[in-house]
C-alpha cells in the first residue's frame, strides 16, 4: 500500500512539472490583446514615416557623390571612412533567446514520464493481482484500469474482499 | 553494385527494423497467449496517428508517445474482446481492425487539420542518442553509436521479452493458455485474464512501433504510414518460431532488406515499383518456406470456452 502511495504521488509530481514546464508562457510570446493596440500611434509613428519621394532632390544626392569623386579619386578613397560611417542597417533587437537547455531537460522529464508510466501500467496489475479489484473486476474492464493505472490505484481502497 | 552494401546500409536496415521488431514482439505475446493477432498493422497505424497528433497538440513528442502507446493498447483490447468474449474468428476481428485502421485516422485528420493525407509537422521528435564510446570508435559509430532513443529501447526490450517469457511465472502461465488451455484452467489459471494480458501487451508493442514511424523516424502521420510493417511483422515472427532473438533476426532481415531497396532506387536500371516489391517478395518466400516449419503454438486462435 505504501508503495503504491509512492508511485501514486511522484507521478503526480512528475505529470505537474512537465505540465508547468510546458504550460508557462514566454513574455517575449504573450500575444497583446487587439483591443489594447493603438493603431493611430503605429501609422504616425515618426521612426517609421518613410519620406515622400516627391520631396526628394535627386540631383543634389549624384551631385555630391560625383563631386566626392572628383576630388578623391579612387586612388585616394579613405576606405576607413567608409567603415566608420552609420551602418545603413538599424541594429538588430533583441532576439527571443533559444533555451536549448530547456528542451534537453523537457527530454530527460518527458522520457521519464514516458518509462514511468510504461512500467507503472506493468507494476500496477502485479500489485494489485491479489487484491480485490482484480479479483471482483472482469478482465474486460479491468485490462481498462491497468491501462489508466493511476485510475485503479485511485479505485484499488475502495474495493474490499 | 558491390558499393551499395555498406556499413551504412546496415545502419539504415536497424533503424527500418525497429518498428518491425516492436510489432513483432507484441505479436508474439499474443500468438503464444493464443489469439492471433492480424491487426498488428491497423494498431500501428492507430498508433502512428495518436502519437502525431498529441504530440504536436502538445508539443511534447514524450507525452505523444504516451498517447500512442494507450491507443494501441485500447484498440488492441477491442479485438480481444470480440476474440474472447465473444469468440469472433480471430482473423475476420484483426481484419476489421485494419479496415478500421484506412478510413479512421483520416477521418479524424480531416475533421482535425481539413486534410485527409498527413498531420502537421511536429517541431521537436525523439531525439537521438549518440553513446559515448561507441561513437568514437570506427564504423561502430556508424552501426551502433547514433540512434533514435526508440531504437535502444527496442532492442532492450528483446531480451526483456525473452526474460518475461520463459523466466517468469506469469511467462509460463502466458504460454500453457496458448499450449493447452483446458490444462492450464484446471492449474487455476486465469484463462481469458492471461489472453487478454497476451493482447493488452502487443497493443503496448505496436504502438509503440506506429509511433516509432511518426514521431521518432519521422515528424508526422501521412497514410499508409505502415506500408504493411504489421504484416511483415508477423511473418518475421513465424519465421523466428515466436522466439524474440530468432525475431530479432528476422526483422533486421526484413529491415536491411527495405534499405536495400531505398537505396537501389535509381541505381539499377530496373522500374521502381519492382524494386520497391523486394522486401515484400521476401516475405511471401518466407511465408511459403517456413511456415510449415514453425511451431505455432497448440491452442493459437481456438477460442476457448470454460468447461462448468
Amino acid at each position: 500500500m505504501k508503495a503504491i502511495r509512492f508511485f501514486t504521488l511522484l507521478f503526480l509530481l512528475i505529470l505537474f512539472g512537465v505540465h508547468s514546464s510546458f504550460g508557462q508562457e514566454k513574455p517575449a510570446e504573450k500575444a497583446q490583446p487587439l483591443s489594447g493596440v493603438n493603431w493611430d500611434d503605429e501609422v504616425s509613428n515618426p521612426v517609421e514615416k518613410t519620406e515622400s519621394l516627391s520631396g526628394v532632390d535627386w540631383d543634389e544626392e549624384e551631385e555630391s557623390e560625383t563631386d566626392k569623386l572628383q576630388k578623391t579619386g579612387p586612388g585616394e578613397t579613405n576606405w576607413d571612412d567608409e567603415e566608420s560611417e552609420e551602418s545603413e542597417f538599424p541594429e538588430e533587437t533583441e532576439l527571443p533567446q533559444n533555451v536549448p537547455a530547456k528542451t534537453l531537460f523537457s527530454h530527460w522529464q518527458g522520457g521519464l514520464l514516458f518509462l514511468f508510466y510504461l512500467s507503472g501500467c506493468f507494476v500496477t496489475a502485479y500489485f494489485t493481482r491479489n487484491r480485490a479489484i482484480s479479483l471482483k473486476t472482469p478482465p474486460e474492464l479491468l485490462i481498462i484500469l491497468h491501462t489508466f493505472w493511476p485510475l485503479e490505484l485511485l479505485l484499488t481502497p475502495f474495493f474490499k474482499k | 553494385m558491390l558499393e551499395l552494401f555498406d556499413i551504412e546500409l546496415f545502419a539504415s536496415g536497424i533503424r527500418l527494423a525497429t518498428p518491425l521488431i516492436l510489432a513483432a514482439l507484441g505479436g508474439m505475446f499474443s500468438e503464444r497467449a493464443g489469439v492471433v493477432n492480424i491487426a498488428l498493422d491497423g494498431i500501428m497505424i492507430f498508433g502512428a496517428f495518436a502519437g502525431a497528433v498529441i504530440a504536436y497538440e502538445t508539443g511534447n513528442p514524450w507525452v505523444g508517445l504516451l498517447g500512442a502507446v494507450i491507443v494501441g493498447a485500447l484498440i488492441a483490447h477491442i479485438h480481444g474482446v470480440a476474440s474472447i468474449r465473444y469468440r469472433a474468428d480471430q482473423v475476420v476481428s484483426g481484419t476489421a481492425i485494419n479496415l478500421l485502421a484506412i478510413g479512421v485516422p483520416a477521418m479524424l485528420a480531416n475533421g482535425f487539420y481539413d486534410t485527409t493525407s498527413s498531420t502537421p509537422n511536429i517541431e521537436i521528435t525523439i531525439p537521438k542518442i549518440t553513446l559515448p564510446l561507441i561513437s568514437h570508435i570506427p564504423y561502430l559509430d556508424i552501426l551502433l553509436g547514433k540512434y533514435s532513443f526508440m531504437v535502444y529501447f527496442t532492442f532492450l526490450l528483446v531480451p526483456l521479452s525473452w526474460f518475461i517469457l520463459f523466466r517468469t511465472s506469469f511467462g509460463l502461465r502466458l504460454r500453457s493458455v496458448g499450449e493447452n488451455p483446458e490444462a492450464a484452467d484446471t492449474a487455476g489459471v486465469n484463462v481469458y485474464l492471461m489472453r487478454y494480458y497476451g493482447v493488452w501487451i502487443s497493443g503496448i508493442m505496436a504502438g509503440l512501433g506506429g509511433a516509432f514511424l511518426s514521431i521518432a523516424h519521422g515528424s508526422s502521420y501521412v497514410r499508409s504510414i505502415s506500408a504493411g510493417r504489421g504484416f511483415i511483422a508477423l511473418a518475421a515472427l513465424i519465421f523466428g518460431r515466436y522466439n524474440p532473438f530468432l525475431t530479432l533476426l528476422g526483422c533486421l532481415m526484413f529491415g536491411i532488406a527495405d534499405a536495400f531497396q531505398i537505396r537501389v532506387q535509381g541505381v539499377i536500371e530496373i522500374p521502381t515499383q519492382f524494386v520497391q516489391m523486394f522486401p515484400y517478395i521476401l516475405t511471401m518466400i518466407i511465408l511459403a518456406g517456413f511456415i510449415g516449419k514453425s511451431q505455432v503454438p497448440a491452442a493459437d486462435g481456438v477460442p476457448y470456452v470454460q468447461s462448468k
